[in-house]
């Protein structure tokens, strides 16, 4: 191969990589390849903690999380809401992001009321919501949930919801999960609740943020999700648990497959620059 | 007389928190005696936390008008798109406060999905987050091209753990890994993986939050003492 031509693959114009990452991504899109995946060492406690509850103990999921980090962590609170629903536990959802009330929104729409239209609103999920404060609001509730809510979304006063007769403080629900993109956020969670307050705690978050979590696993967090794998392995222990009770594919599962291929094609790019840096050194040696 | 200042309540709530913190009971149990009073305080201060914290919302709105107004006025760079910002923020302002086609009142759910905010939300705010977050995608694959090369021993470091983190995150991989035979089990690239996470990242990271630790730690003493004259607007 020519020096020119082997130059070229290690200065690589960047408008054709995005031009073929689209064009691979758009087309596994449209394919819609299903990679099977199974739970991991991270995932695997949270799944099989909610899976031990007793049927009835309230689990709270706070939607820390906006739009743009939506794609990696709502099939998270999907994964997470159908497992509830099907083991009979009640879900109060807050938030400590001014977007959670509309998160929150998207799940009742997307999953509750379409896959379990048997199930009541106030008695198998309730909708806290957001309320200013951040991590303190957080801390602010460990002990009293009434210390700072007094009602749910709708206005209905939390002593008239059947979800939250059992709960005080966040040391009543079975577990607390914080499905964070930032802060406040799984961070925090861990700090000002899990910590402070004793309370079991586990966490979904994105993949840049996944990394600063590590530290808290396993004594500070019961697992985390980390990214679209993580909610992707978590789908798969639930698809493998109860296959007649989840949809054959589900988001995250089903957004693995353009993911793989595009980690596939940026690999692809890494090993051809270091390939033609390799043997323009190599030749450049041999010529000197 | 002793005259209160900003300083003698920042350093009276910042020790009652601390108080608080060291003398709760273990294992979450119920306070007695004086740990009842400082947890009390704790509950407390955090709540009206909220409270201040609703009130640094006006603040910033108030904040975000001025500055943009201003710009407007003076027709400053990019003027335009602060009329874009001043328009958005009244617009989702009065939206929301209205309640528009939700439930009206003052305990109606302003996020009800009949309700116009939530309308704003899902054809707007969600697709124009999408959108931007999205093309991240395309700079991590170019930026990973251009950076990831065999220059010295460190970038080699760089671009082996990237590969071993990229191709261990691939779904099924440890499904195909699997069928392999045990002589070839150190090859796995998902083990690689979640090792370099759970170990060098976890050291890595710990050795940050220790450091920074300390670094509030000190901020915090310099603040409760009064040493510390940066905050309170002071110069």
């Amino acid at each position: 191969m020519d020096a020119e031509k082997l130059g070229s693959l290690e200065r690589i114009d960047r408008r054709w990589i995005f031009l073929i990452l689209a064009l691979v991504v758009g087309i596994a899109v449209i394919v819609e390849p299903v990679f099977p995946d199974r739970a991991g060492e991270l995932v695997r406690p949270i799944f099989d903690h909610l899976d031990a509850l007793p049927a009835g103990t309230p689990v709270l999921i706070s939607l820390d999380y906006s739009p743009s980090s939506a794609p990696e962590l709502e099939p998270m609170a999907a994964a997470l809401t159908r497992h509830a629903m099907i083991r009979g536990l009640p879900i109060c959802f807050i938030s400590l992001w001014p977007t959670g009330n509309n998160m929150a929104e998207r799940l009742e729409s997307g999953v509750l009321r379409e896959e379990y239209p048997a199930a009541e609103v106030g008695k198998d999920w309730v909708v806290l919501g957001y309320q200013a404060g951040g991590e303190l609001l957080a801390h602010a509730v460990v002990d009293s949930l009434g210390a700072r809510f007094r009602s749910d979304v709708r206005g209905v006063p939390l002593n008239e919801l059947p979800a939250l007769t059992t709960v005080t403080g966040l040391r009543d629900f079975g577990l607390v999960i914080s499905l964070s993109a930032g802060v406040p956020g799984l961070k925090e969670w861990i700090l000002y609740v899990g910590d402070a307050g004793h309370v079991p705690l586990a966490g979904g978050c994105t993949g840049v943020g996944a990394p600063q979590f590590f530290p808290y696993y396993p004594r500070q967090i019961l697992g985390l999700m980390a990214a679209l794998k993580g909610a992707a392995e978590y789908e798969a222990a639930l698809s493998a648990r109860y296959p007649d009770s989840v949809p054959a594919t589900m988001q995250a599962t089903r957004g693995m497959g353009p993911q793989a291929v595009a980690h596939l094609v940026i690999v692809l790019f890494i090993v051809m620059g270091n390939g033609a840096l390799l043997w323009r050194r190599w030749r450049s040696g041999r010529t000197a | 007389m002793i005259r209160l200042r900003p300083q003698h309540l920042l350093s009276f709530v910042a020790i009652v928190l601390v108080v608080a913190s060291f003398i709760a009971p273990p294992g979450g149990d119920e306070p007695r005696g004086v740990a009842s009073l400082f947890a009390f305080a704790d509950s407390q201060f955090s709540s009206w936390f909220g409270v201040l914290a609703v009130f640094a919302f006006i603040l910033g709105g108030a904040s975000l008008l001025r500055t943009h107004g201003r710009r407007v006025r003076r027709r400053e760079g990019d003027w335009k798109y602060s009329i874009v910002t001043l328009v958005s923020f009244l617009v989702v302002l009065v939206v929301g406060l209205g309640k528009f086609g939700g439930p009206p009142g003052l305990t109606g759910d302003p996020f009800s999905p009949e309700g116009w905010l939530t309308r704003i939300f899902s054809s707007v705010l969600s697709p124009l987050h999408a959108t931007l977050y999205s093309l991240l995608a395309f700079y991590v694959a170019s930026a990973s091209y251009r950076a990831f090369r065999i220059r010295g021993w460190e970038s080699s470091v760089l671009l082996g753990s990237a590969m071993i983190v990229l191709v261990g995150r691939i779904p099924s991989i440890d499904s195909w890994t699997d069928t392999w035979p045990t002589v070839f089990g150190f090859l796995r690239m998902e083990a690689w993986s979640l090792w370099l996470l759970k170990v060098p990242n976890t050291a890595g990271q710990r050795a940050i939050m220790i450091g920074v630790a300390l670094g509030i730690v000190t901020m915090a003493v310099r603040m409760i003492s009064g040493l510390e004259k940066g905050q309170g607007g002071r110069k």
